[in-house]
């Protein structure tokens, strides 16, 4: 994966677990079960317009990502939990979620390598 | 004798006593460091630990119990549940999420601060994703002692346990 593309950063996952494998894979696998729930719960709020539960499911997706270093991705989620909680600029709404989706499945990708080469 | 002196009295029929000086020059006094301060609580703690989200909780919980022997930790999976447990059991600290479904963790806080119950006046910890000065304001006014931005520092997170709780 090119170094220079690379979202996710886990340095701080490491030193969260102390470079404990089986405590990192668990993190990882945790998330990669529950963010694409998730993303759905954002799309079907955003259809509903519920964006007291958008902006729950953003405020609880935004730490972690930042479990896995991946800044960028936490900002996007944060402009989305704010939009929804100041109910304004709701039309970039789906703009967002569809950049994160973008973004997530670089993450996932990143992540399932992670897991490899942790020997899982 | 390193430079010292011995010397011995001794009274016939009474007792003998011996002395001696050594020179030292007079120290520093030992400053404790950061690393000392916060090394560990000096007996095993229960606290309640109120977060909604299962990897948050399982991340405070696995950094908890590697940080502090002996921790018992008790889950509350949003504000109301954190109210009813507080109701019932002593703890010796509070985490308090802000954003949870039921009820937030600010009227979580008011409840149990207004409550004259046990843990009236238990320490609470906010351990939000936001670190923004509003919220933290927020976080302070509902009753809470402090506030600690998700993701925690790990070391950061120990040192406030610590403070809070020693």
């Amino acid at each position: 994966m090119d170094q220079l593309s690379q979202i996710t950063d886990l340095s701080y996952l490491r030193s969260l677990t102390g470079g404990a494998n089986d405590k990192m894979i668990k993190y990882i696998r945790m998330f990669l079960t529950g963010a694409p729930i998730s993303i759905q719960q954002m799309e079907l709020y955003t259809m509903s317009k519920d964006w007291s539960g958008l902006r729950q499911t953003a405020h609880a997706l935004k730490p972690q990502l930042g479990y896995f270093g991946a800044k960028g991705s936490e900002e996007l989620v944060k402009d989305i939990e704010k939009m929804a909680g100041e109910q304004s600029n709701l039309d970039r709404i789906p703009v967002q979620i569809e950049n994160f989706k973008k973004q997530y499945e670089i993450i996932s990708a990143e992540l399932e390598k992670a897991l490899r080469d942790l020997g899982n | 004798m390193q430079g010292g002196t011995l010397q011995v009295s001794s009274t016939k029929g009474v007792g003998t006593t011996f002395w001696f000086l050594l020179p030292y020059p007079v120290g520093k006094p030992i400053e404790k460091t950061e690393h000392q301060e916060t090394e560990t609580l000096s007996r095993p703690i229960h606290v309640l630990l109120s977060e909604d989200q299962p990897m948050n909780q399982m991340v405070a919980i696995d950094t908890l119990e590697g940080m502090f022997e002996g921790i018992k930790i008790d889950v509350a999976n949003n504000g109301q549940e954190a109210v009813d447990k507080s109701a019932e059991q002593k703890y010796d600290l509070i985490f308090m999420d802000v954003h949870m479904p039921v009820m937030d963790g600010y009227t979580a806080t008011k409840l149990i601060r207004s409550s004259g119950n046990i843990n009236a006046s238990t320490p609470i910890l906010a351990l939000t994703a936001n670190a923004v000065k509003e919220e933290i304001d927020k976080c302070l006014e509902s009753g809470m002692n402090m506030h600690m931005a998700k993701p925690f520092e790990p070391e950061k997170l120990k040192k406030i346990v610590i403070q809070l709780v020693g």
